[in-house]
């Protein structure tokens, strides 16, 4: 089940930029570019997994689209170049679940949108790569049904990976969300992590190497 | 310490020292004039006496057998004719003393007075100032011819000392309390006279903490009022001038959070674009549009920056550098300029400009200010409709009739980043600069940019001369 995201931001840059990473690592991207457009469609019997919906729009605007947006239980989460508190209060007490102030990074956005999903439980149970299915909740991977065992840090490592496929990670970034913290220059942990990961599951040509950036799980499909 | 509390110090000071100066010499000159009195009165009731009992003495001399007699006879008649405030000595040895005091005949030895009634009596006596037993007496001392008897009187003038020692004391006490009365109505007084001086400072202090709005009511016609006048005059200077620099304050605020704000739309972009060109593996077309997009978006940059650059030169500006330009001349090239983009939205530029004239101005600044505006009307108009640009006595207009600007956002859309509908406007390229623009172009000309404009109906926006403003530039 892949997850239907609306897309409803009028600058056609951003708007594209936004589908193009969301539709990367797997979830279908629906764009709009005007609100009362969005107003239309929502009265029509369509179903979505979350909204990203910016704030200045022509038509409705986005304070005006999320109590229709609610109406229908797609949870919302605000673009706004807004970075001023009120306006992200008033998003939040309006009852969107999250807000993403412009200029974001990829990671960023993809991260608020996977815990939204999560928050929802909208998100798949089971993370499949091929032939290896990774279980989040029970920390479990099986390649062609054989249960393989990880180390932890290697688990997460993995996890965040496949999560995001087919989008280069940073070590830093890596080493931020499996540590939690910033670590400078000890980034050589994170490729004897990935070097493990390749060889336990066979994943040479599919942990690919990205030069200078990090690692990307490419899976096509 | 305050003034008024000073000016009263110094006055009461001032009145109990004056008046206790002229209390003692007041007192002193009736003390001495009361003694005169007295003094010129004894020694001539002494003379008289004396007088008397000499000439008894005379008529009896003959009678004495010796001394002894004349001593007895003399202390006898003394004693019953004469009070008991003088004593007698019979060559030089005192005989009949009732008074209760001594007296030294031979050397005196009290102060010596000279009185000046003494001047009208004949051989007057000689008067002393003696203290004895603790009483202040005037002495006389009177010798007979012969050297046979020598008389003493005295006045006891002690009460004449005590009621004047009475009197100072008395009068000092009056003094002060005269002078606490004095001092309570001068502090009263002054506390009135000088309110308006506390009334200023509060106001001053009111000022000074922020409150531009103070001022002091009901002034008054004195020179304090004056001063108040002028005082209210400042502060509403200050106020127009704190106003002014807070408008300004504000509008930069505005313009800089409004700048910040337009640059984030193409940074998201030129930076979401490149990172996804880093970590995807884009297909060659995805890539080629990314690329696109960052090229677009540093465009957009770019012209924003150029505008603000223009439009901050302008503002620092006072005057534009004027030359005569034909002003058929300068709608020509304006038309030139717009011809290409106008064609390709096909919009067509209808120019009128019955007569010449000559006008004053920096042509590349009203280019760019014809330019700004057909660009305007342009992304307001539908494609195949006319946009009419017009330069008559009144001033130079672009008119179109496209979607027009609601009436609440006319005064607001001269403003650095003012977009009515933002989304459009940024789509079309805009960065809300172009109007504020024209607005200082306009305005180093001494004109002023006038909008007309009716939602739905189109727009007619220029810059108006103000009136005589041809006559002093045509030939």
């Amino acid at each position: 089940m892949r997850a239907n995201i609306l897309v409803i931001e009028d600058t056609r840059s951003i708007s594209d930029l936004i589908c193009i990473n969301l539709e990367t690592v797997g979830y279908t991207a629906v764009p709009f570019y005007d609100g009362d457009e969005v107003s239309r469609h929502l009265k029509e019997n369509v179903s979505y997994d979350l909204a990203l919906l910016d704030i200045m729009l022509p038509g409705k605007d986005g304070f005006a689209l999320l109590p229709e947006l609610q109406a229908k239980d797609i949870p919302v989460i605000f673009l706004t170049a807004k970075s001023d508190l009120p306006s992200k209060i008033r998003g939040l007490k309006d009852g969107a679940e999250d807000y993403l102030v412009k200029p974001f990074e990829m990671l960023e956005l993809l991260v608020r949108v996977e815990k939204v999903l999560a928050r929802y439980q909208k998100e798949e149970k089971v993370l499949r790569v091929r032939d290896v299915e990774i279980y989040p909740s029970e920390r479990i991977v099986k390649k062609a049904g054989v249960e393989i065992s990880f180390k932890p840090m290697e688990f997460d490592c993995l996890l965040l990976l496949a999560k995001y496929k087919n989008v280069a990670i940073r070590r830093e970034e890596l080493l931020n969300s499996l540590w939690g913290v910033e670590f400078e220059g000890e980034t050589r942990t994170i490729d004897v992590h990935i070097a493990r990961i390749r060889k336990k599951l066979d994943f040479q040509d599919v942990i690919k190497t990205i030069p200078r950036i990090g690692y990307r799980l490419e899976d096509k499909n | 310490m305050k003034l008024s509390t000073k000016i009263s110090a110094a006055a009461v000071s001032l009145l109990l020292l004056l008046s206790q100066i002229f209390a003692v010499w007041n007192l002193t000159q009736t003390k001495k004039h009361l003694l005169d009195t007295i003094a010129q009165a004894e020694s001539m009731q002494m003379q008289s006496d004396f007088g008397n009992f000499w000439q008894e003495y005379k008529k009896m001399k003959s009678y004495f057998q010796d001394r002894r007699g004349e001593r007895f006879w003399a202390e006898t008649k003394f004693r019953d004719s004469y009070n008991e405030h003088m004593v007698l000595y019979y060559y030089g040895t005192e005989i009949c003393n009732h008074t209760p005091y001594e007296f030294d005949v031979s050397g005196r030895k009290g102060e010596e007075m000279e009185l000046t009634s003494f001047r009208y009596i004949l051989n007057p006596p000689r008067m002393f100032r003696e203290t004895l037993n603790g009483r202040k007496l005037l002495v006389f001392f009177l010798e007979g011819e012969e050297g046979i008897f020598q008389v003493v009187r005295y006045r006891d003038v002690t009460d004449v000392y005590e009621e004047s020692d009475a009197l100072l004391w008395r009068g000092m006490a009056m003094d002060l309390v005269l002078s606490a009365c004095l001092l309570a109505v001068l502090v009263f007084l002054l506390k009135r006279i000088l309110k308006p001086f506390y009334r200023l400072r509060d106001a001053a202090n009111r000022i000074a903490g922020g409150d531009y709005t103070k001022r002091i009511e009901h002034p008054g016609r004195d020179e304090v009022g004056e001063v108040a006048q002028s005082f209210n005059e400042m502060a509403q200077r200050v106020q127009e001038h704190v106003q002014d620099l807070a408008d300004t304050n504000e509008k930069q605020r505005r313009m800089l959070g409004a700048l910040a704000h337009e640059l984030k739309t193409p940074l998201t972009g030129i930076q979401g674009y490149a990172e996804l060109m880093q970590k995807v593996d884009l297909s060659q077309e995805r890539q080629m549009s990314a690329l696109e997009y960052i090229r677009t978006e540093c465009g957009r940059l770019n012209r924003l920056s150029k505008k603000m650059l223009q439009l901050t030169e302008l503002s620092g500006e006072e005057q534009a550098e004027k030359r005569p330009m034909s002003a058929k001349a300068l709608l020509e090239t304006a038309r030139e300029i717009t011809q290409w983009r106008l064609r390709q939205q096909k919009l067509r530029l209808s120019v009128s400009c019955g007569e010449d004239f000559s006008l004053d101005c920096d042509a590349d600044l009203l280019l760019s200010l014809l330019t700004n505006l057909i660009d305007n009307a342009a992304k307001a108009s539908s494609p195949d409709s006319v946009i009419r640009l017009t330069a008559n006595r009144e001033g130079l207009f672009v008119e179109d009739s496209g979607a027009g600007i609601p009436k609440e956002e006319i005064p607001r859309i001269a403003e650095p980043f003012y977009m009515v509908d933002k989304s459009r406007s940024r789509r079309q390229g805009g960065a809300g600069l172009g109007l504020a623009l024209c607005a200082q172009i306009a305005r180093l000309h001494g004109c002023t940019l006038q909008i007309e404009s009716e939602e739905g109906k189109g727009s007619r926006i220029g810059m108006a001369f103000p009136p005589g403003f041809l006559e002093q530039f045509t030939i």
